[in-house]
């Protein structure tokens, strides 16, 4: 069983960078999706399966706080786990966000605390494959 | 305003760059030939710039660090790279300055042609790293 992860991110590099950080750590990847806004996103989430979205929120054409709206009012998505990667450090802003179902990291972030959300969010065992008891229904 | 540039930057070079810079006494600015600069707009409890200015020589290594790349990082990828640092200080140092109840909008980061600004920074943070040496100046509208 692999993941199939999107990452949304108006920056190349920081797509780049999380991307090589999920291939690191130990979570069996199948396709990496990217999108550079949330309009982009909409798009790949309408044409393929995936079980985990990292999203930033500031982001040109569509921010992610538009998209994680649209992803839990659509039915096919609602349920779509989501890490929202943002500078964001608005107190008021990050508890609207977590109303939304999804879980934080705030930028900058050492890859181990990427690693570390990701296989909780997932029900992955930090540094190794195993899917444990408690994971996620993908 | 000044120590939370400082802090917000020594942060960012660390976590994000895998690089450590010095605070820098000597207040003498970067010379625009040979600096590279990108600014970052904001919106919020009050409005204004961030720039952040680095030693042109130091694009490279600060690419292939964020990357982990071996290999030449294109020029685009060099910029965009730049472009998360500066958003990643941006973000962090208004939070400090503002509190955590303050909300903000950050624009796309720019990069910069020409390093000229009419008026003076509120704050300007000076540093030395192994790689050169940078500067980030911190530019407010209204109300702090």
């Amino acid at each position: 069983m692999s993941f199939n992860i999107l990452i949304v991110d108006d920056s190349a590099a920081m797509r780049s960078i999380i991307s090589k950080t999920l291939r690191l750590s130990g979570l069996p990847l199948g396709e990496i999706h990217q999108a550079k806004n949330g309009v982009e996103a909409l798009e790949v989430l309408e044409e393929n399966w995936v079980d985990l979205a990292l999203v930033d929120i500031n982001m040109p054409v569509m921010d992610g706080e538009t998209l994680i709206n649209h992803v839990r009012e659509n039915p096919d998505t609602e349920d779509l786990a989501i890490i929202v990667v943002s500078t964001e450090s608005s107190e008021t802003r990050i508890e609207k966000l977590l109303e939304k179902r999804v879980e934080f990291i705030h930028k900058p972030f050492t890859p181990e605390t990427l690693r570390e959300k990701v296989c909780h969010l997932t029900g992955v065992e930090y540094g190794t494959s195993t899917v444990s008891s408690n994971n996620f229904d993908f | 305003m000044e120590q939370a540039l400082y802090q917000a930057t020594i942060l960012t070079f660390e976590e994000l760059g895998f690089m450590f810079p010095v605070p820098d006494m000597d207040v003498l600015g970067l010379d625009p030939k040979t600096s590279s600069a990108i600014s970052i707009d904001f919106k919020g409890d009050f409005d204004g710039r961030l720039v952040l200015q680095v030693e042109s020589s130091m694009m490279p290594t600060i690419a292939e660090n964020m990357l982990g790349e071996e290999m030449p990082v294109e020029e685009e990828m060099q910029r965009d790279a730049l472009g998360e640092i500066a958003n990643v200080i941006c973000g962090n140092a208004l939070s400090m300055i503002a509190g955590k109840k303050a909300v903000f909008k950050l624009g796309a980061p720019q990069f910069m042609t020409e390093i000229e600004e009419t008026e003076d920074p509120k704050a300007v943070a000076h540093f030395n790293l192994e790689e050169g040496r940078a500067e980030v100046l911190l530019y407010t509208r209204g109300k702090q």
